[in-house]
């Protein structure tokens, strides 16, 4: 059978299983262990020992603590009243723009991103705080979810990024410029965002309610924020001073949180329990899913799926924009189906020669990557930001791909921009 | 006691013993900074008991975030469906759950008596043995195995009782 035949069955049957209310993670899991005893006549001992082999060990990353820690820090300043401070800070910088505290979405997602690394560790711990808050204001839930799932994947492009090193690493190119390159166009794409939620409230009113003159003042909103700022600074001051990497510094964010709420007299043992064991649970549901996705990986790589489609993507023998534009499409279908992390890994070896040798530079083509990969973090069936959002909400994960599909075409137009632009992504490693 | 009772129990105790792994993780973190910040030397293995504690942890949680329904699914499906109906395709999701946590549990047991047998341990200075973090990850699985078989019965009993 050829590969885009088992492609395509293997599609079907994630389908089937996804469809049916199987959790996601078991869902994947039944379905490697299908399409290796189908199609690869594995049999059950050999499909058992390398699920199980794979679990362990990419369940025992390191580097997947800061996902647990940064949600215990998310959860403790969800829990104390650090939150209705971020929210009165932000909201005499954004309650001028159409879209009012919308916009804290994207802002916040901006900054965490800078100190979380992780794409699912920004939109956890951004909607854990964000979407109640909006929903209690009366905010529209299709824009506030839609931003949510949209900004929360700068954590994969502003710096510290897990899949820029993980780029890095494999395409020898210098991660602290690969880190600069990432700066530009994630603002870009933040203020696409923004500039998309302003239109959408200027235009349709009923999607926003009127913000109330109150008595806060710029200066008092800075006076607000400085404690998020000072945990920010803290974390993002551990990385680049050398203190920590960016992983043990989700433990010094931790302690920064802690430290905060002592300070204001709420530090309880009830507290702390209570967001050690919401942190627990939410990063069970991720770890899970991104070990499962390790197995997905694995299975894809037996099937040869990834490496028969770039190879036939190398024979079209197409022209620098024509071979962007066809990896464009086939990371967006890949996307579908693998989270980031694995995309990277398992096409990078075949791709990587075939943009070089089109005489594409490796640093914009890693950010191009990184965008690419945050598309596929929010398009069904397999769309982690849409996981972690209808693990939080509830919401219908259709419904909030539904929500998230202008942010999807906002960031397609990034990828345009930057195509026509790529000085956006090459200045400021330029400058290093 | 029932055994509902029984698999509550053990799955709030391995959980508890999950928030202990995030616990423990943070502190081996801050001790590390310190140690190499502030006295030049190191525990020299940070990332291989953080690596532990991360999988305990994931595996320690699984049954009770599969029971209080963490672990995401697409129910877009199901919410059409008449109830009856909606039972069915439980009755899959329940009996994909224990083929699957049937599967690791029983090769990452395999794996941890064959690490006992043969006194495997870790390669770092700590010496580990391997039997130990992997039997966290075994305890968490059959526990998550216990709370899928649950709902498999909750879910059979369901379709052939009245009250469905």
């Amino acid at each position: 059978m050829d590969a885009g035949s088992v492609s395509f069955l293997v599609f079907l049957i994630l389908i089937a299983f996804l469809a049916s209310g199987t959790t996601i993670f078991i869902s994947i899991l039944s379905v490697c262990a299908i399409s290796l005893f189908i199609f690869l006549d594995f049999d059950m001992h050999r499909i058992g020992v390398t699920m199980s082999r794979i679990m362990m060990r990419a369940s025992s990353s390191w580097e997947l603590s800061a996902i647990p820690l940064f949600l215990w820090m998310g959860e403790i300043v969800y829990k104390s009243s650090l939150i209705d401070q971020l929210f009165r800070g932000l909201t005499p910088f954004v309650r001028r723009f159409p879209g009012g505290l919308l916009h804290t979405n994207v802002v916040g997602s901006a900054l965490f991103a800078a100190v979380s690394g992780s794409s699912a560790a920004t939109t956890a711990t951004i909607g854990k705080i964000m979407l109640g808050e909006l929903k209690s204001r009366g905010y529209d839930r299709s824009l506030a979810i839609g931003s949510l799932a949209g900004a929360g994947t700068l954590g994969l492009l502003i710096p510290p990024s897990i899949v820029m090193i993980i780029y890095g690493l494999l395409a020898e190119v210098s991660i602290m410029k690969l880190f600069a390159a990432g700066i530009i166009p994630g603002l870009l794409i933040a203020a696409l965002y923004s500039l998309y939620i302003g239109v959408r409230a200027t235009f349709d009113k009923s999607r926003v309610p009127a913000v109330q003159d109150d008595e806060t003042t710029l200066w008092t909103g800075l006076r607000d924020l400085c404690p998020i700022f000072a945990l920010i600074l803290l974390v993002m001051g551990t990385i680049y001073s050398g203190y920590a990497t960016p992983s043990e510094s989700a433990a010094v964010g931790v302690l920064g949180a802690i430290f905060l709420i002592a300070l204001r007299g709420e530090l309880t043992f009830s507290l702390i329990k209570e967001s050690m064991f919401a942190a627990v649970s939410t990063a069970c549901m991720i770890c899970t899913l991104l070990a499962a996705a390790g197995f997905l990986s694995t299975t894809m790589g037996f099937l040869h799926i990834p490496q028969d489609v770039a190879i036939f993507i190398g024979q079209l023998d197409l022209s620098p924009m024509g071979l962007i534009f066809t990896l464009s499409i086939f990371y967006m279908l890949l996307g579908l189906l693998l989270d980031g992390i694995s995309i990277t890994v398992m096409t990078l070896p075949i791709t990587l020669p075939l943009v070089i040798a089109a005489g594409i530079d490796p640093i914009w083509f890693g950010i191009f990557l990184v965008i690419m990969v945050e598309l596929g973090q929010m398009t069904p069936p397999v769309g982690f930001n849409l996981f972690i959002i209808h693990g939080m909400s509830g919401i219908n994960v259709m419904t909030i791909a539904k929500s998230a599909f202008p942010f999807f075409l906002l960031m397609c137009l990034a990828v345009i921009i930057l195509t026509a632009l790529p000085i956006l992504a090459l200045w400021l490693p330029a400058m290093l | 006691m029932t055994t509902t009772k029984i698999i509550g129990r053990l799955s709030k105790a391995a959980n508890a013993l999950a928030v202990i792994m995030l616990f423990a993780m943070f502190a081996h973190i801050l001790i590390e900074i310190v140690l190499r910040n502030v006295f030049e030397t190191s525990t020299f293995v940070l990332d291989e008991f953080v690596g532990y504690a991360v999988a305990s942890l994931t595996f320690l949680g699984l049954g009770e975030a599969f029971h209080k329904k963490t672990l995401i699914e697409v129910t877009i499906l199901k919410d059409w469906v008449t109830p009856r109906k909606r039972l069915y395709f439980e009755l899959f999701s329940s009996l994909s759950c224990v083929f699957i946590g049937a599967l690791l549990t029983f090769y990452i047991g395999r794996s941890v008596f064959k690490n006992f047998e043969r006194h495997t341990i870790s390669s770092s200075v700590a010496e580990v043995p391997q039997f130990i973090p992997e039997g966290l990850l075994l305890i968490g699985g059959f526990i998550f195995l216990l709370r899928v078989l649950e709902k498999l019965f909750e879910v059979f009993s369901k379709l052939t009782g009245k009250e469905a």
